[in-house]
């Protein structure tokens, strides 16, 4: 039966190549058949494209470009073949050929590619007037959010730098009006000076008493000694014991029957110049 | 001329009161001449005098041997917690034979009060006794009286131990004429001490016998009477004082006002209390008018306890004795503010 057997194969594999062939032409008529439609602006799938040769991408948009493509994704085929899965935009109504946005991606010519061709729809009335593209505007060159920014920083810089000045200005104004005050010789002076010519006043003459303690302190060292005490070394010393015994007739005691002469008692104060206890102070000091 | 020896004779009469009640106190305490001269100014002027110092400083041996120097009543009053102000004032008691209450009066009816450790009691303790003292007069249920005139209250108070103690407010210190810091005797008066405290001796009692102590050796012979007291409080109100210091006590409260480091400078009554006591410190020096060293001498006793340092002194360690001992010090030195705002 090796005759038979033979015929037998031979049916088989014309039965396999006629399934075969028959389902090449089903499908490629079946996809001219199923050309894919979309309306503008929406997108639309194709599976299961199948291009020969070297695998491909998508070119570069153009201004104008009617359709925007994308590839999905891709899939060997077959020796020297792959097959695509790809969305479409349409943005101008029209019959196109995704293919022709298409280029191999190692840089060869595109070559025969079979067509995938595609159709845009508009779903707008003919006479619909369409919108004009903007025209181009100058940007104002005032106004900018940055300018005012700077504007700002700039400002609140020179703002610090006029306070830093001005209070330096004033501070060294100041510095400049400023004088020492007054020492106690200098302030003693003048109001021995209206004590003699009896123009003080109660007030005036409790301070000069006062002043005179200060001093006779001052000159004696007695600035840390306790104040109840130093009364009482004062009145102990050859010079400043008889002036408080004075000034105490002459401003204390009641109905005193020795009279006090304020010229003769305060003479050694009248011409006292007006650093006389500081360099009196320094000198002992050294 | 008959009134100038009069008031000579009078001059002459203080002054040898003066120096038998400071003789009479010296045979029993050592020392202490200052705090003396403290409770003589108090005694003469009718301000009460609070004792700041440290127990076993004789200040109740001192004021019993003070009481029976001039023939006052004498109380003492030991400041606790639980002391209640009537234990100070007295209370109504129910007499179950007329079966009506009668008026029971405290230790606070007296001429010399030693509240003892003051600061023990309660505020409310202390409030009553501080009322007393400002108002001359005791409330006891219905019945308001008189306090015995002269009344004198000698308070103490221990500086160094503060657990359970209530502190003295201010508008209560001021109520203080004088506040005195007692200091330990010298060691020469500590030996004076010792010595005399080494002869009190021994006395016979029942079928034992005890160890003397100074109150029982102190003489009961008064040096002076009430009438001696009267007449010196009314030289005290006699004695000058010049326009000139009343200047130097007006500028020294006004300094303690407007001083940087106080906080709480000195009240009016602190002015007052200022002339007060040097008007006395006067008359105990023989003189019939006031000079600046009576001021300087009595500035911290009458001044420290009304005025209150700020934070910023405090912070820096300041004492008040050093803000005040600085303040005195700057009278002249410095201009006077009376006159710089006039």
């Amino acid at each position: 039966m090796p005759g038979k057997q033979k015929r037998n194969r031979l049916l088989d594999l014309m039965r396999i190549f006629a399934g075969l062939a028959f389902c090449l032409v089903f499908t490629h008529a079946g996809f001219a058949e199923s050309q894919s439609t979309a309306s503008v602006g929406m997108s639309a799938r194709i599976e299961e494209v199948i291009l020969p040769g070297s695998e491909l991408q998508v070119k570069e948009i153009a201004d104008g470009d009617p359709i925007i493509l994308r590839i999905i994704s891709t899939h060997p085929h077959g020796p020297d073949m792959f097959r695509y899965e790809l969305e479409y935009y349409g943005l101008q109504p029209g019959e196109y050929n995704l293919a022709d946005f298409l280029e191999r991606k190692d840089g060869t010519p595109l070559g025969e590619v079979s067509a995938v061709p595609v159709q845009v729809e508009s779903i707008l009335a003919a006479d619909r007037v369409e919108p004009n593209s903007p025209d181009a505007v100058s940007i104002p060159r005032i106004g900018g959010y940055r300018l005012w920014m700077t504007l700002i920083f700039v400002m609140w810089v020179l703002g610090i730098f006029l306070i830093v000045f001005a209070r330096r200005k004033a501070a060294a104004e100041g510095e400049e009006d400023e004088q020492p005050p007054p020492t106690l010789s200098e302030r003693l002076q003048p109001m021995v000076e209206k004590a003699i010519s009896g123009e003080l006043s109660n007030s005036q003459m409790a301070e000069l008493e006062m002043m005179l303690v200060a001093f006779w302190r001052k000159r004696l060292h007695l600035e840390q000694t306790d104040v109840a005490e130093v009364t009482q070394i004062l009145k102990q010393h050859k010079e400043a014991g008889p002036l408080l015994q004075q000034l105490e007739i002459l401003l204390h005691r009641p109905d005193a029957s020795q009279e006090v002469n304020v010229a003769q008692m305060l003479e050694p104060y009248q011409d006292l110049p007006a650093e006389a206890l500081d360099e009196e102070l320094a000198a002992l000091a050294s | 001329m008959t009134d100038q020896n009069d008031v000579s004779a009078e001059v002459l009469e203080n002054t040898r009161f003066i120096q038998d009640v400071r003789d009479q106190v010296a045979t029993v305490v050592v020392g202490q001449d200052e705090v003396v001269e403290r409770l003589l100014i108090s005694l003469f002027t009718g301000g009460h005098i609070l004792l700041q110092g440290v127990p076993g400083l004789a200040k109740t041996l001192l004021v019993s041997v003070l009481s029976k120097s001039i023939e006052l009543d004498f109380s003492r009053i030991q400041f606790t917690i639980d002391l209640l102000p009537s234990d100070i004032l007295g209370s109504q008691i129910l007499d179950q034979k007329s079966n009506e209450f009668v008026t029971r009066t405290g230790p606070i009816f007296t001429n010399l009060l030693l509240a003892d450790e003051i600061n023990r009691a309660a505020p409310k303790v202390q409030g009553a006794l501080l009322e007393a003292m400002q108002e001359r007069k005791v409330t006891i249920g219905n019945e308001t009286l008189s306090l015995p005139a002269p009344f004198l209250v000698i308070a103490t108070q221990n500086p160094v131990e503060q657990a359970g103690t209530f502190e003295l407010p201010e508008a209560q210190l001021d109520r203080f004429m004088l506040c005195h810091r007692l200091n330990y005797p010298e060691p020469s008066e500590e030996r004076e001490v010792l010595k005399r405290n080494m002869a009190l001796g021994i006395r016979k009692e029942d079928r034992g016998a005890v160890v003397n102590t100074e109150f029982d050796v102190m003489q009961h012979k008064p040096v002076g009477s009430s009438e001696d007291l009267v007449r010196c409080m009314q030289a005290v109100n006699d004695i000058h004082v010049s326009d000139t210091f009343l200047e130097h006590v007006i500028e020294v409260i006004n300094r303690t006002r407007n001083h940087p480091n106080i906080e709480l400078g000195c009240s009016p009554r602190g002015g007052i209390a200022l002339i007060k006591a040097s008007r006395a410190r006067a008359l105990i020096n023989g003189r019939n008018y006031v000079i600046p060293e009576d001021l300087f001498v009595l500035a911290e006793d009458v001044i420290l306890h009304r005025i209150r340092l700020n934070y910023e002194a405090l912070a820096d360690g300041l004492t008040g004795q050093a803000v005040l001992q600085d303040m005195l010090r700057d009278l002249g030195a410095t201009p006077s503010q009376i006159s710089q705002e006039a």
